[in-house]
Parts: structure tokens; C-alpha cells; sequence
């Protein structure tokens, strides 16, 4: 939460980046409801991310945490993974970046709005790392 | 590249049309807007950081400027899903002044130039941008002694404070 409050303090409000409310709705889901759909699905993990990179990026001082996709656990366990890393980026939030990137596939053939949504974060996050970094 | 992508994902969506989001609710019709006014933005900034054409273009849209008030949408959920109308209007604004001396100042390099094209080029913006100045609403004009507003809203504060920073940066672009 608290990377997602320095994303909006930062940057939230200079553009329409996503519906706030139902970012917040959806954020709650994929930590506190076992089995949500978010937690399985691609594209609002990787806008997360993006959030969560930019975010870092105005604060360095926290380690990561890491969103893992691999597969689907059983309800009884989370169905997503969280591990805090030591921070140890040169860029802050370079590894949330990553993550994402590694999650972002296009289907040109069936386009969302959220696709638009996604981009649009990933192009911003380099800029705010030019900014506060140099 | 990305920036590239969502302006081509907003043209096969066809998100620049205002009548392509007609049968979607009052707050999905009004995401959309935004999001595409948004990606114009960002594809200019990116364009121009880079030095690249623009992938999206004024021209193309007959969208309306954000909304404080969709219609069909409670007020509560405006101010839930969405940030000052005003504030991303003036935002928008901004962009247009700007991308509109950069393709006249392009002109400037030609052969052909003549000095007082300077002045017709850099006048109009100047006045452009003054004019902006005055038709901001009063929540969004910079106060006497250059203050910020007396906001609660960290994000709102900033975003003020970000606006009329890049004002003041578009300004100091067209006089260099």
C-alpha cells in the first residue's frame, strides 16, 4: 500500500492511469481473498508492478517483494507468493520493472483497454527513474 | 516502443471515437476518454523526448475534454474513480500549446527562413500559453506569492504543483 500511495502522490493524478477506486478494490483482492481472480491474472499483475516500480522509485528504501505467478496453489495456501528481498538496486524498482516486463504479452488480436493502461505505466516508469536518479 | 504500442492499441480500439464508447457505462465511457487523452500526452512527451513523429494526433479525435461531472455517473463515483477533470484538462491544454510550436518551430530550420519568422512563431504561443494562464479555474490558478493550494490531498497538491512546473517549462522551451 505504501508503494501504491507514493505512486499516486508522485505521479496518480498528473494523468488517468486507471480507475482509482477499483485499482484499490482490485489490490485488496489479489492480497486479502483467497483465490481471487487477480492473483492469477496477467495483465493487472503486471500493471501492479509497474505501480509498484514507479512507486519505489521516489522511495529506495524498501526491499521487494516479490509477486510469484508460478502455477496455482491450492486455497488452503496464497495463491500469491510473497518474499521481501534486501534492496540492492542500483535503479529503484528496477526488479518490480523487470517482473513486469517479464509478464507483459500483447495479444494484438485481442486488445484490451487494460493493455493500454499497462503501457502507458511502462513508459512512464524510465522518465521517473531520469528524473530522480540523475 | 511501448509508448508506440498503446497508441496502437487505442487506434484498433478506436478510443479516440466518442461514439465507439457509447454503449459502455458512465464510468467506463469516461475511462476510455481519459485514457486516450492520457496516451496523447504521453505519446508526445515521448515523441519529442526522442525525436520521433507522434503517433496520435488532435486531429484525429472528436472526444470531449474529462469530465467533472460524466453524464449518467454519480458524482460520488467521479470523485472515487477519477482525478480533477480540470487539473488533466489543463494538462491536455499544455500539450496542445506545445505540440503546436514544436511543428511550427520545425519550420524555423528551413532554408527559406526569414528572421521575423521567429516572431510569428514564438508570439502566438506565448499569447496561447497566457491564455491558458488566465482560463484556469480558480482551484488550479497559482496564488498571489506563488502558493500552493491549501489542499488536504497530497496527490492534488502535487499534481498542481507538477502542472504548473511543465507551464513554466513549455514557456522556457519556446524562448530558447
Amino acid at each position: 500500500m505504501c508503494l501504491v500511495d507514493q505512486f499516486l502522490t508522485y505521479v496518480g493524478h498528473d494523468w488517468h492511469w486507471f480507475c482509482l477506486r477499483t485499482f484499490r478494490e482490485r489490490l485488496e483482492a489479489t492480497y486479502k481473498v483467497s483465490g481471487a481472480p487477480e492473483s492469477r491474472d496477467r495483465v493487472w499483475l503486471c500493471k501492479l508492478l509497474v505501480v509498484f516500480a514507479i512507486g519505489k522509485a521516489f522511495n529506495g528504501e524498501i526491499g521487494d517483494i516479490e509477486i510469484s505467478t508460478e502455477g496455482y496453489s491450492p486455497p488452503e495456501q496464497q495463491d500469491v507468493g510473497v518474499t521481501v528481498a534486501a534492496p540492492t538496486e542500483s535503479q529503484p524498482g528496477k526488479q518490480f520493472f523487470e517482473q513486469a516486463l517479464q509478464l507483459l504479452k500483447v495479444p494484438y488480436e485481442e486488445v484490451q483497454v487494460e493493455h493500454i493502461e499497462v503501457l502507458n505505466l511502462v513508459v512512464r516508469y524510465p522518465q521517473v527513474v531520469k528524473r530522480t536518479c540523475h | 516502443m511501448h509508448a508506440g504500442a498503446a497508441a496502437r492499441i487505442s487506434n484498433i480500439l478506436t478510443l479516440h471515437r466518442a461514439s465507439t464508447s457509447k454503449s459502455c457505462t458512465p464510468v467506463e465511457r469516461e475511462h476510455r476518454k481519459r485514457l486516450w487523452w492520457s496516451t496523447f500526452c504521453l505519446d508526445r512527451m515521448t515523441s519529442t523526448q526522442l525525436g520521433v513523429l507522434p503517433s496520435l494526433y488532435l486531429a484525429q479525435t472528436d472526444l470531449d475534454y474529462p469530465s467533472p461531472s460524466p453524464q449518467g455517473m454519480p458524482r460520488h463515483e467521479a470523485v472515487a474513480e477519477f482525478s480533477d477533470a480540470d487539473l488533466m484538462t489543463a494538462r491536455v491544454d499544455l500539450t496542445a500549446i506545445q505540440d503546436a510550436n514544436a511543428s511550427q518551430a520545425a519550420q524555423l530550420g528551413r532554408e527559406d527562413a526569414a528572421p521575423g519568422d521567429v516572431d510569428a512563431v514564438v508570439r502566438p504561443t506565448l499569447i496561447r500559453l497566457l491564455e491558458w494562464q488566465a482560463k484556469l479555474p480558480a482551484h488550479l490558478a497559482l496564488g498571489v506569492g506563488v502558493q500552493l493550494p491549501n489542499s488536504t490531498s497530497l496527490p492534488f497538491v502535487r499534481s498542481f504543483a507538477n502542472l504548473h512546473i511543465r507551464y513554466n517549462q513549455v514557456g522556457h522551451g519556446v524562448c530558447i
